[in-house]
């Protein structure tokens, strides 16, 4: 095959996957809808509180659409989400949802970002020492770290880190939000534990079949520097499937991202997302789980579209 | 020979005493537990571990040992009905779709991708959202984000033995399309089912609890380690002891059956070793 074709097979396959994403976030967004318009409540009393009047209520179930027929409500649903990108304004903030998102998604954004570096890096180097130096104190230090990392729910976690950091030792504020680094420390960590213990039992057992291959010998027999074998031989192969499960990882990571955001007080999307199902704010709660939905698809593609680069045999289908 | 493969793995064999010994404390908890777990007394209300209350009391006076005994019971119910449950479901589905592929088929993995298209929790928080905050809303939304990763593996171990001579021997006889599901393709199924379905119980105690914690699951004034913990939250500058207790019970038992399905997975499947 030549390069261009190549690069034209490569473009068309690209395109066919956003084309699924659009058509997911389709399905997600009608079912979202329906799911959430057949919910008790009527999110105008809600609004307004018992002792709104009759006429209020009426007025503002007018203005808010809600005395349409379903049908009709789902079309102007539908095109204000895919024509204008507008989300609909939230019921109890009283703010267009689209704006509650962007303040609050950059936030959560930056805690996950730096949780998986950090979960990433530190996990890669615990599983490929414990698996080079198998049965040795640090492979046992790894075996015990990953069951309690698998085993700890990360809201405890979360709590210990704050009594022990910030209420016994004073180091790190126990909660809130845009001080300086000292703010992320706590969460990032609470965060990273779970998908670090994850990536550390994956990463060693990669690592331990790949040290046992055919071509690592051959590495050595031609007398490579066992630091250069582990290291620029074994270590990529052993990265592919860690980086193929990030995608994975990623939405255990925003699920303790509700956790983790409540338990510090950190401005976030899963934050936001919590108090608009306490406070029943349906649109917003439908903003939140189509925004999640849509970044959960987007990172899924950019791995599967970036794992090549690391490992040439596996090619994606096009 | 499975046992006395399953024996040899020192871990698991205490995973499995620690997970007995804390089951007994669930089914017995109404003859061990030294107070009413529901009890409120305002005098005694926020005490220190001491020689009345062995783990102290909470905000409203009652007891957190008996508290903690009678959570017990909740968890294993909890962990157990969502794997039950999701386990027939998500085996049904599964066989049924691999076995007789085609429409059926189709139709029922594309439910799982879009089910799985949510992250697992926020279906769960979507599900609680809609159906209401309660401990059975809960079980049955972990129960809908459980059932995909149960069906997929199924489907494709299914789709592997389909294949397999015996089968069609079978089919040769004239066995009916149930009839081979159920007395060939599903006793095939239990060893992946097993180490699945054990791990699986770690996981959704761990998310009903963490639903629990975040108001979405269990309600005052149920005795649930998640909802305990939250409780114990506002108190963690005076009394630490509130929050730390039922997360380390919590911690413990999620270790014991991951050290269990560890042992499972070694012992039914010594590949993925």
């Amino acid at each position: 095959m030549n390069k261009k074709k190549k690069q034209f097979n490569f473009l068309f396959y690209v395109i066919k996957r956003l084309l699924m994403i659009v058509l997911l976030f389709f399905l997600i967004s009608t079912a979202v809808f329906f799911m959430l318009s057949f919910t008790p409540g009527d999110p105008v009393i809600l609004m307004l509180g018992l002792e709104a009047s009759t006429e209020q209520v009426e007025e503002l179930r007018e203005e808010l659409g809600l005395n349409d027929p379903l049908l009709v409500q789902y079309w102007n649903f539908m095109k204000d989400t895919f024509l204008k990108g507008d989300l609909g304004y939230s019921y109890r903030l009283r703010t267009p949802v689209i704006n509650e998102i962007a303040r609050t998604l950059p936030v959560s954004a930056s805690l996950a970002i730096l949780a998986i570096i950090v979960s990433s890096f530190i996990a890669i180097f615990l599983g490929t020492f414990s698996a080079i130096k198998q049965y040795s104190f640090l492979d046992e230090f790894t075996k015990v770290f990953v069951l309690a990392g698998v085993s700890m729910p990360s809201f405890w976690l979360g709590l210990m880190l704050i009594l022990i950091f910030s209420v016994k030792l004073g180091l790190f504020p126990a909660g809130g939000w845009g001080g300086g680094w000292k703010y992320y420390v706590l969460p990032v960590l609470a965060l990273a534990t779970n998908p670090l213990a994850v990536t550390a039992r994956l990463s060693r057992s990669t690592m331990l079949e790949v040290i046992r291959q055919d071509f690592i010998i051959t590495c050595r027999a031609k007398g490579l520097h066992e630091s250069s074998v582990i290291f620029k031989h074994a270590l990529r192969n052993a990265a592919i499937p860690v980086y193929t499960l990030i995608g994975l990882r990623f939405g255990n990571l925003l699920t303790g991202a509700v956790v983790t955001e409540t338990i510090f007080g950190i401005p976030g999307l899963g934050r936001l997302t919590i108090s608009a199902v306490y406070s029943r704010d349906y649109v917003l709660i439908r903003g939140c789980i189509l925004t999640i939905a849509l970044i959960f698809a987007i990172i899924n593609l950019i791995v599967d579209l970036t794992c090549p680069l690391l490992d040439p045999r596996t090619k994606p289908n096009y | 020979m499975f046992w006395k493969r399953f024996k040899r793995n020192k871990s698991a064999i205490l995973g499995l005493v620690i997970c007995i010994l804390l089951l007994f404390i669930a089914i017995f908890s109404p003859l061990i537990s030294p107070y009413d777990p529901y009890e409120q007394n305002l005098i005694e209300k926020l005490q220190s571990p001491n020689s009345n209350h062995k783990l102290g009391t909470d905000a409203y006076g009652r007891d957190m040992l008996s508290r903690i005994f009678y959570g017990a019971g909740i968890t294993f119910l909890a962990g157990f009905l969502v794997i039950i449950l999701a386990l027939l479901i998500g085996t049904t589905l599964g066989v049924v779709s691999g076995y007789w592929g085609g429409l059926f088929d189709t139709i029922i993995m594309r439910s799982m991708d879009f089910l799985l298209a949510f992250p697992y929790f926020f279906l769960a928080i979507l599900i609680v959202a809609i159906l209401g905050p309660s401990l059975t809303n809960a079980i049955i939304a972990i129960t809908i984000g459980s059932i995909p990763q149960f069906a997929r593996v199924v489907r494709s171990t299914t789709l592997g033995l389909k294949e397999l001579p015996y089968i069609e021997a079978s089919k040769a006889m004239g066995s009916s399309d149930i009839r081979i599901m159920w007395e060939h393709i599903i006793p095939n199924l239990i060893g992946p089912i097993i180490v699945l379905g054990t791990v699986g119980i770690a996981q959704s105690i761990i998310q009903v609890a963490t639903l629990s914690f975040l108001g979405m699951g269990a309600q005052p004034p149920i005795a649930e380690w998640g909802l305990m913990l939250s409780e114990g939250r506002n108190y963690i500058f005076s009394h630490p002891h509130l929050t730390m207790v039922p997360g380390i019970f919590l911690s413990i038992l999620v270790l014991s059956i991951n050290l269990i399905g560890d042992g499972l997975r070694d012992t039914l499947d010594p590949r993925l070793k």
